[in-house]
């Protein structure tokens, strides 16, 4: 029974990175969607900067809409 | 301690603690309703309902929306003219030997909208062929040009005072200014 706590301790840096990496997951695909790189997602991991991220996500001009027919 | 007393310091804890809490609450709010304008503003863009961001504000949905917004349809890509699953990797550099360029997918079948195209077409008596290119005619033979002769002599006279050649005629020296003659 003492040793529950230090074991959940443990555990807690992994739970950390699963539920990072099952977050981190769709936001990566939908910027490479978008035309821009995947990797802009992992500044989603860091307080402030995720929320100027995706704002700018949100209004910025993706690559990806600009499209082949022109347009947009 | 007076019982007024600790009455009053117990309605001074309530109050900090209400103001705690307020605060605590607008943070909380602001920081939900910051990314649900963001989501918002990135789902419409993608050609879904931007009301869908709402969902974001309840714990487990927000993940399946998510997973259903990166990984579903997206009606604005297809209206740029992009293939469904988004552009294929760029082939690699310096070539590789086993690499197999990914092919687009199928794009969608046609529409089956056939319009009347003999409705449109454009009657002929407006049609003019376009004008032949004008024939080069050979330039005429000019003449040949007279042979250069020497002017007279008596066509030029020179500056008495610092002996400039002038055209005959001359009343003051172009070269020194002096009058002539």
């Amino acid at each position: 029974m003492e040793d529950a706590a230090p074991f959940a301790l443990m555990l807690m840096p992994i739970f950390y990175m699963v539920i990072l990496a099952v977050v981190i997951f769709p936001h990566w695909k939908m910027f490479q969607r978008a035309g821009y790189s995947g990797a802009l997602s992992l500044l989603l991991i860091l307080p402030i900067i995720n929320i100027i991220v995706l704002f700018w996500f949100g209004f910025s001009d993706w690559p990806a809409l600009r499209g082949r027919r022109g347009g947009m | 301690m007076r019982p007024e007393d600790a009455a009053g310091a117990i309605g001074a804890v309530g109050g900090l603690l209400a103001g705690g809490i307020v605060v605590v609450l607008l943070i909380f709010l602001v920081m939900a309703i910051l990314p649900v304008i963001a989501y918002w503003k990135i789902f419409a863009k993608t050609g879904n309902s931007g009301a869908i961001a709402l969902l974001m504000l309840i714990p487990l949905v927000n993940l399946i929306v998510l997973y259903w917004m990166a990984l579903g349809d997206w009606p604005a890509l297809r209206q740029a003219g992009v293939a469904p699953g988004g552009y294929p990797p760029p082939a690699p550099y310096p070539p590789q030997p086993g690499y197999q360029p990914q092919a687009y997918p199928p794009p969608p079948p046609p529409s089956q909208f056939q319009p009347d195209m003999s409705k449109f077409q454009s009657p002929q008596s407006h049609f003019q062929p376009p004008a032949p290119p004008p024939q080069f005619a050979p330039p005429p033979a000019y003449p040949p040009p007279p042979p250069r002769v020497a002017p007279p002599a008596a066509a030029a006279m020179f500056c008495g005072n610092c002996g400039a050649k002038l055209p005959a005629g001359s009343q003051f020296c172009t070269s020194c200014g002096g009058r002539l003659g």
